[in-house]
């Protein structure tokens, strides 16, 4: 290995502090979760209350269906179409879980859709 | 008379190298190392990193974009063929650049092309979803290309040692007999 492979690596590893540190400025402080913000193809779809229950259903119409449920586990994809099921497989993000406040967020990449827990504003 | 020979040859190693490229593509689709989405070892990466190291630029693009076309084909689809065909390119690019560059082995030019890679597939992510939902994933994408471009690295700067020896070795065989042929031809 040579000097300039290491310079490479420390590269990597400056991008990776870098998105770190973009990662901790623009995630959730100890705010308390009140609302889900669901976001279709990158534009904001609905703002739902995390107190009532109810399944939100988009369907794009091109095949790509996703069920999103909100209950006192949390908010959950339920159901999606898309193959790789690792939204539906993330399970519920439950808004008194402290590990919900690194990772705030379902991600269905096939399909668009993003749900992410939002705060009491402040 | 010397010329389709040579073609013959650069298309046989294209195709054999493009069939390798898509094999260890779907091993890795077979088993994926970890839970998190987009992170793999990137074995087929270093089939690219041959055709960096050993191959010319048109050829070394050539096998990019066979590779991506043809497995996005047989395994992933469209949206998975526009994932991969951004990585792909940005990745290309990076490691040619870097391999021109002296006095960087093989290593950096893997770990820049994993690095660019990621960053290629992250940007098309961002596009579809917006860049803060998957803002979580970045460091971590980061960190594992470092890591399999290291591991990438390591394993074809071996092979590449090999391959290329071998390859002169048999060049001079094959010339040693045409220029057999040539005397006997004249004779």
């Amino acid at each position: 290995m040579k000097r300039r492979d290491w310079l490479i690596i420390g590269c990597g590893l400056l991008l990776a502090l870098l998105a770190l540190g973009a990662w901790l400025l623009l995630s959730p402080h100890k705010s308390a979760f009140s609302s889900v913000t669901v976001y279709v193809n990158g534009q904001v779809y609905g703002i739902y209350p995390l107190d009532e229950e109810q399944t939100i259903t988009i369907d794009q119409g091109n095949g790509k269906l996703n069920v999103i449920r909100i209950d006192e586990h949390g908010v959950c994809m339920e159901r999606s179409s898309c193959k790789n099921q690792l939204c539906v497989n993330k399970g519920c993000l439950d808004p008194n879980n402290d590990e919900t406040l690194l990772d705030n967020w379902i991600v269905c990449l096939p399909n668009g859709v993003t749900v992410e827990l939002t705060g009491g504003e402040g | 008379m010397n010329k389709p020979r040579i073609a013959t040859r650069k298309l046989t190693e294209l195709a054999l190298l493009t069939a390798a490229a898509l094999v260890l593509g779907y091993v890795e689709y077979l088993i994926p190392i970890s839970g998190v989405p987009g992170v793999k070892l990137g074995l087929s990466n270093m089939v690219l990193l041959y055709a960096v190291a050993l191959l010319d630029k048109r050829n070394a693009c050539l096998l990019m974009i066979l590779k991506v076309g043809l497995s996005g084909l047989l395994f992933g689809g469209f949206s998975a063929m526009i994932y991969s065909f951004a990585g792909g390119v940005l990745s290309l690019a990076v490691m040619l650049l870097l391999y021109s560059i002296k006095g960087m082995s093989l290593i950096g030019v893997s770990v820049g092309g994993a690095l660019a890679h990621n960053i290629g597939q992250i940007l098309v992510a961002a596009c579809v979803v917006g860049f803060r939902s998957i803002l979580f994933y970045v460091p971590i994408l980061m960190i594992a290309a470092v890591i399999a471009g290291i591991l990438t690295g390591v394993t074809a700067k071996l092979l590449v040692a090999i391959l290329s020896k071998r390859k002169d070795g048999q060049e001079t065989i094959e010339e040693t007999k045409r220029d057999d042929k040539a005397e006997k031809d004249e004779k």
